[in-house]
């Protein structure tokens, strides 16, 4: 056999066993086991993540931005809502808040995006809403879905 | 007189001897590259389609002030991997920005993609393409998903694999085509199984939630394509929460059987039709359409129909 296939080979071997401590998960590089090295090739080659898509069917969130300007009008705006893929990407950044302080960046995140691409904008309104699903039961007893507010932030532009 | 003993170990050896030519067959015979082409192409367009839908909100993922600021995605990435910071940081001494760094980035990913399509250069431009995707997508972590991940995944595949052995400038210009070798068999088997390795861990990862097998994952899955995403109103499902928990339990099926069901001739093709109509459907009514779509083309290109040198499994 050639030397080529000897390091194919091989090459295979590692890689699996990286893709299986990747799926269990392993905790590679995390102080317990593995290596620093190993972790990094794990990271570079997408071995180290996990499978688990939609494993969990939660209650995805979305964000409404309100903008306030000079005189006092007021405009708002929903991410997080549609099926572009822009929207998608804006949900899988919402759907991850898990707590205060998630939510605490990320709304600063937003309301600072706001403030830098609206000039007028002097105060911004975060709020983040879960998307609330009855159960199939609870819905043919007449629950409906519904918004619920999760969180709400305002941010005021300081005067220079 | 013969001994029980001496029976047993030359059929002993016969046996492993069956198993490990069958072994050294299923491994090591040497392959084209041919089916390896999908994958190359797929992941080009994969990337094409995607500049193209996010190029008028490039600073608004990407940028150092954009709705993810470096800061914030960057705070939950690895310390070893490359992002737009760095590459900021190394081209600010010959005068380009932040803002231009991205535009940068993006414009390399954008030829390599072109580049993977046609198969010029196909080494480099997979290396380009798989480092500019990287960079990217980890400054912009928080608003990544699946499909970036297993884009991520396969493009390093394009950079380890003779991607561009077949259906590319490079063959064309070669004019002689490609031996095959052991080490492209290799690699591709390392495709099947990390394909059986991600359907087996999703499937597994959903048999342990409960929602799954009532039916209510898929019911959930459901009212939010409708609700968020316009999709088309089936909530009358609610009354058959039978046929809710069945198309669950074959999600199930399919996915934890993908391992065993994908490997005999007589039952790949099914299976490789049925997952394809499940990412379709998830990519229709979910909005994942990219996601799908590099799913499909990993299982075309590791199990498509291929030419074999001598005959295998």
């Amino acid at each position: 056999m050639k030397t080529r296939s000897l390091i194919a080979i091989g090459f295979a071997l590692f890689h699996l066993c990286m893709i299986g401590c990747g799926a269990l998960p392993w905790p590679l590089g995390a102080g317990r086991s593995g290596t620093r090295l190993v972790k990094i090739y794990g990271v570079w080659s997408g071995t180290a993540g996990d499978y688990a898509f939609y494993a969990n069917i939660g209650e995805t969130a979305i964000a409404r931005i309100t903008s306030i300007n000079e005189t006092g009008q007021s405009s708002s705006y929903d991410i997080g809502r549609t099926t572009s893929e822009v929207d998608l990407r804006l949900n899988s950044m919402l759907d991850m808040i898990s707590g205060v302080d998630d939510a605490d960046s990320r709304s600063r995140a937003l309301a600072a995006y706001e403030l830098g691409v609206n000039a007028h904008a002097q105060t911004v309104m975060v709020q983040f809403y879960r998307y609330r699903i009855p159960s199939m039961a609870a819905y043919t007893n007449g629950a409906r879905p519904g918004l619920d507010e999760f969180y709400q932030a305002q941010f005021v532009r300081e005067s220079r | 007189m013969t001994t029980a003993a001496s029976l047993a170990q030359p059929i002993t050896a016969n046996r492993l001897g069956h198993i490990g030519s069958v072994a050294r067959k299923f491994f090591l015979t040497p392959e084209c590259a041919g089916s390896l082409a999908y994958l190359r192409i797929g992941l080009g367009v994969f990337l094409v389609v995607k500049s193209v839908i996010l190029a008028g909100s490039l600073l608004q993922f990407y940028g150092m002030r954009g709705i993810t600021q470096w800061s914030v995605s960057e705070a939950i990435l690895d310390p070893s991997v490359i992002r737009l910071s760095w590459i900021a940081h190394w081209l600010q001494p010959i005068g380009i920005d932040d803002d231009q760094t991205v535009f940068l980035v993006f414009g390399v990913q954008a030829l390599a993609a072109v580049g993977l399509i046609i198969g010029w250069q196909t080494r480099l431009m997979a290396l380009l393409a798989w480092l500019s995707h990287f960079a990217l997508e980890n400054s912009a972590a928080v608003t990544s998903y699946g499909a970036d991940q297993m884009a991520h995944v396969f493009l390093f595949y394009c950079v380890i694999m003779p991607v561009g052995h077949s259906v590319s400038v490079d063959s064309w210009r070669r004019k002689t085509p490609y031996p095959a070798t052991v080490a492209t068999r290799v690699v591709r088997r390392l495709i099947q199984f990390h394909l059986c390795i991600i359907y087996i861990s999703s499937g597994l990862s959903k048999a342990f939630r409960e929602q799954w097998w009532s039916g209510d994952a898929v019911w959930r899955l459901i009212l939010e394509a409708r609700f968020l995403r316009g999709f088309a109103d089936v909530s009358w499902l609610a009354s058959l929460p039978w046929l809710v928990a069945g198309v669950s339990w074959m999600i199930l099926f399919l996915e934890i059987g993908y391992p065993v069901f994908v490997w005999p001739h007589r039952t790949r093709n099914w299976w490789l039709a049925a997952v394809i109509v499940m990412h379709l459907a998830t990519g229709v009514m979910m909005g994942l359409v990219l996601f799908a779509w590099v799913m499909i083309v990993a299982n075309v290109a590791a199990f498509a129909p291929r030419r074999e040198v001598e005959g295998a499994p």
